[in-house]
C-alpha cells in the first residue's frame, strides 16, 4: 500500500531524483527511505525540513515515533534550541509526549520532559526539593481541570448554596496562589497554568445562562482571578483550555470512555491539538517566532492580477469576492499593530503595483505600512534573502503569505528556514489561516513591540531620502534630528536594561545589565545613567541609547555608551559624547575615558575613540582603554542635531 | 486467524515495548513481557485504535488481555 504523504509536485521531483540512482522501487518508496537518503548525502538540513513537512502532514502516533528516532542521528548536526520541560499533571496525558518530542523536534527544539506524579503537582510544587525543582525546568507546564481542581463545581454543582460555591471558588484561588508563590520561590521558570474549562452540558441546562450564580460563572471567576494571579508574577502565563477545546468541538475533545477506565479525558485524536497549543507557547520563549512577514499581492492582498485586471479589474472592497481579500488585509494589519514588520514579494511591474496602493479607495494596507518591497520578477527565494538583508533579520525570522501552492513550495525547498503560511484554495478562509498561525504569537507587548513596524516602514523613507541627498551633511540636516538625553527613571529602567542585553553592534563594552542593576545604577552617587531618545521628520525612534558614567577620583569613566542599530550611521553618538563630556565638567572630571572591548559583533563601534580624538592609553587581551582631557578638546553636538538637555 | 492482523500487532507491540519481533508469540501479554506495563498498555489502545480505524469501548480494553485475544477481537471489529 503506497502512502501518499507528501505533495505529489515535491514527491515526483524527488522521486525522480531516486529513480536516477536506481533506488526507486515500484510503490515501495517511503518517506523513510526519502529521508535517509538525504541523510547518508549529509544533507542535514533538507532532512529537517523534510521531516518537518512530512509531520506537518501527518500527525500520527505511528510517524511520530520514526520521526523523534531520526533525530537522534540528526542531532549533532543541527542548532536544536534545548528546553527542560517539566509537565505537572491532574490527568493522564502520556500518549501526547510522542508527538510533542516530534512537533518539538521539527521546530528545532530538543525537548527533555519530565513528567510528575498523577494528581501530585501541589505537592511537587510546595516542596523546595521535590522531583520538579531537581530537575531544574526550563519551562513548566500545569496541565489541570475543573473536575480536579475545584470537582464540587464539576458534578456536584447542583449540591452547592451560593454561599458554598464561593467557599470552592476561593479555595481553588487560594491553592492556586499557594502554589505559583512557591514556585517562583523556588524557580525562575517560565509557569504555563491551564485555566479550567467549562462542562459540555451545565448542571442546570439552559437555567445556567439566565442567573449569576450559575456554574459558568463560578469557573470563569476563578479563570477571572487567575488571570490577575498570573500577572502579578514574571513569566507566569495562562492557556485558555476552555477556548482550545470550543475551537475544537466541546463534544469531539471529551472521551468520557478513557477518562472513566485510564483517566485520560482528552480523546486521541484531540491529542495533537493539545500539543499545538502547548507550541504557541514554545515558540515564542524560545525566540522562534517571526518578526516579519513577506506578503504576495496578485490574488493574495487582493483578487486578481494587477498587471492584466487593472485597478478597475481587481477585487478588494466590501462586496463579494473583495471582502475576502479585505478581511486578510485587516488580520495582516493587526499583526502590525502587534510589531510585526511588513514586506512585500511579488512578480509585478513596480509601478502596476504601487498604483494599487496610492489609488485604490478600498485598500487597509498603504505602502507606509511597508518596511521593504521587492516588486520585480526575479525569484522569490533571492528576493526574500534580499529583504532579509535589508532588514537586517535573520532568514529564520520571515514568514511567508502566497496564495500559489508553487510558489510556497519553491520557498520551502530553497530557504527550509523561512516560515510558510499555508493559505487554502478558498480566499474566504484566508484570513482565519493568518489568524490561527502559530508563527507571530507573542507572550509580551511594550510600547517599543507595537510601534517597531512603523519604525522599520519610516526607516525605509529614510533610506530612500539618503540615496538622493547631494551630501551625507544635506542627508543629516534633510533629516530634521531630535536627540534628546535625559537620566533614566523607574518608567525607563526596564527598557534601559532591554538595551543594555540586546543592543551589539554599536555597543563599545557590552556590558548586560538587569533591571536591577540599572536601578543601583541610577541611585547610586557615584553612577549617572542616561537614557537617549532620538526623533526625526519621519517619526519617534523612541528610546535607543544609553550611557552610564561611573566618577571616581577625577575621572569619569563611560562604563556604557550603545545607541540601537536602527539610528547608527547619523553621528547621535558623537552627540551623546559632546554631551557626556558637559555631564563630566560639571562634576568637576579633569580626564574623560573608557574602554573599548571588541567582540564578534561591535566593529562598528572599534574607531570611535579614536576619531573623536581620545589617546589610547592602555591595551591587554580583553581590550583597548582610551583617554581624553576635559579641557583639552572640546567636542560639540553637530550642528544638524537639536540637541534637548532632559531634566 | 488472520495474518495480516496479527503481524501487525506483533510489529506494534515489538516498537511500543521494545521488545524483538521474535519474542512477541500469540500468548505474549502484560505476564510475559516485562516492559507492558499500564501506561503501555493505554499507548498499545492508542496504536490498534489509529492503525485499525476503530474504537475499543472500556470494558473491550479490559479485555486485550493478551496477542491472541486482541487479534480475535479486531478482526471481530473489523467482520462486523
Amino acid at each position: 500500500m503506497r502512502v501518499n504523504i507528501l505533495p505529489e509536485p515535491i514527491f515526483q521531483s524527488l522521486a525522480a531524483g531516486l529513480c536516477n540512482r536506481g533506488m526507486l522501487v515500484e510503490n515501495k518508496v517511503t518517506p523513510q527511505d526519502l529521508i535517509e537518503k538525504k541523510i547518508g548525502d549529509g544533507e542535514w538540513a533538507q532532512a529537517h525540513s523534510s521531516l518537518k513537512d512530512i509531520w506537518r502532514q501527518t500527525s500520527t502516533q505511528s510517524n511520530a515515533g520514526w520521526i523523534s528516532a531520526i533525530y537522534q542521528r540528526l542531532r549533532p548536526h543541527l542548532a536544536l534550541s534545548p528546553v527542560r520541560l517539566a509537565i505537572l499533571r491532574s490527568f493522564t496525558l502520556e500518549p501526547a509526549l510522542p508527538l510533542l518530542q516530534a512537533e518539538t523536534l521539527t521546530s528545532g527544539i530538543d525537548i527533555t520532559v519530565q513528567v510528575g506524579d498523577f494528581n501530585a503537582y501541589v505537592q511537587e510544587i510546595l516542596n523546595p526539593s521535590s522531583n520538579l525543582y531537581q530537575f531544574s525546568p526550563t519551562i513548566v507546564i500545569l496541565a489541570v481541570q475543573t473536575r480536579d481542581v475545584a470537582p464540587e463545581l464539576w458534578s456536584e454543582f447542583s449540591d452547592l448554596s451560593a454561599e458554598n460555591i464561593q467557599d470552592v471558588i476561593n479555595r481553588a484561588l487560594d491553592t492556586f496562589r499557594a502554589c505559583v508563590k512557591s514556585f517562583r520561590a523556588n524557580s525562575q521558570a517560565h509557569l504555563i497554568i491551564h485555566a479550567l474549562e467549562q462542562p459540555a452540558a451545565p448542571s442546570r441546562g439552559i437555567f445556567d445562562a439566565q442567573i449569576a450564580a450559575s456554574q459558568t460563572n463560578a469557573i470563569q471567576e476563578i479563570n477571572r482571578n487567575l488571570r490577575e494571579i498570573a500577572a502579578a508574577y514574571k513569566s507566569v502565563y495562562i492557556l485558555d483550555y476552555d477556548a482550545l477545546i470550543a475551537r475544537h468541538g466541546r463534544a469531539r475533545w471529551v472521551d468520557e470512555g478513557k477518562w472513566l477506565s485510564v483517566r485520560m479525558p482528552i480523546s486521541a485524536d484531540c491529542l495533537i491539538h493539545l500539543v499545538r497549543e502547548w507550541m504557541r507557547y514554545l515558540l515564542p520563549l524560545t525566540g522562534k517566532t517571526a518578526k516579519v512577514l513577506v506578503v504576495d499581492l496578485d490574488n493574495t492582498l487582493w483578487g486578481g492580477v494587477i498587471g492584466e485586471d487593472g485597478i478597475n479589474g481587481v477585487k478588494i472592497g466590501v462586496e463579494y469576492p473583495g471582502n475576502a481579500y479585505r478581511a486578510l488585509q485587516r488580520a495582516i494589519l493587526d499583526l502590525y499593530q502587534r510589531g510585526v514588520v511588513l514586506a512585500i514579494c511579488s512578480k509585478n511591474n513596480i509601478q502596476d503595483a504601487l498604483e494599487v496602493f496610492e489609488k485604490h479607495p478600498n485598500m487597509l494596507l498603504r505602502q507606509n505600512h511597508f518596511a521593504a518591497m521587492r516588486i520585480n520578477w526575479q525569484d522569490k527565494a533571492r528576493n526574500l534573502r534580499e529583504i532579509a538583508a535589508e532588514l537586517n533579520v535573520g532568514i529564520d525570522a520571515l514568514a511567508f503569505l502566497d496564495d500559489n501552492p508553487a510558489e510556497r513550495a519553491l520557498v520551502r525547498e530553497a530557504l527550509p528556514e523561512v516560515k510558510i503560511i499555508d493559505l487554502p484554495k478558498d480566499s474566504a478562509r484566508f484570513s482565519s489561516a493568518l489568524r490561527e498561525s502559530p508563527v507571530f504569537e507573542n507572550l509580551s507587548l511594550s510600547a517599543e513591540d507595537s510601534e517597531r513596524s512603523r519604525y522599520y516602514a519610516e526607516n525605509r523613507q529614510r533610506k530612500e531620502l539618503e540615496s538622493s541627498a547631494e551630501s551625507i551633511e544635506d542627508f543629516y540636516y534633510s533629516l530634521q534630528m531630535d536627540v534628546e538625553i535625559e537620566p533614566a527613571s523607574a518608567e525607563t529602567f526596564t527598557r534601559v536594561a532591554q538595551l543594555t542585553q540586546k543592543t551589539n553592534q554599536f555597543n563599545l563594552t557590552t556590558r548586560r545589565y538587569s533591571e536591577q542593576q540599572i536601578s543601583e545604577f541610577a541611585t547610586s552617587p557615584s553612577n549617572l545613567v542616561y537614557a537617549v531618545r532620538a526623533r526625526d521628520r519621519f517619526g519617534d525612534n523612541g528610546l535607543v541609547g544609553v550611557t552610564i558614567l561611573n566618577f571616581a577620583d577625577n575621572f569619569c569613566e563611560i562604563d556604557v555608551l550603545l545607541l540601537s542599530c536602527r539610528v547608527i550611521g547619523r553621528t547621535i553618538e558623537t552627540a551623546m559624547l559632546a554631551y557626556i563630556m558637559e555631564i563630566a565638567r560639571s562634576k568637576d572630571a579633569k580626564y574623560l575615558r573608557g574602554w573599548f572591548l571588541p567582540t564578534a559583533k561591535n566593529a562598528p563601534a572599534s574607531e570611535f575613540y579614536s576619531t573623536q580624538g581620545f589617546r589610547l592609553i592602555q591595551q591587554n587581551d580583553a581590550g583597548f582603554l582610551w583617554e581624553i582631557g576635559l579641557t583639552d578638546k572640546q567636542i560639540t553636538s553637530p550642528k544638524w542635531i537639536n540637541l534637548v538637555r532632559g531634566k | 486467524m488472520d495474518q495480516t492482523i496479527l503481524d501487525r500487532v506483533r510489529n506494534l507491540i515489538s516498537n511500543l515495548m521494545r521488545v524483538p519481533l521474535e519474542e512477541v508469540t500469540i500468548s505474549s501479554s502484560p505476564s510475559t513481557i516485562t516492559t507492558w506495563d499500564s501506561l503501555q498498555h493505554l499507548n498499545l489502545i492508542l496504536s490498534l485504535e489509529e492503525t485499525f480505524g476503530l474504537q475499543f469501548s472500556p470494558e473491550e480494553t479490559i479485555e486485550l488481555l493478551n496477542v491472541e485475544t486482541i487479534v480475535l477481537l479486531i478482526e471481530e471489529k473489523k467482520g462486523a
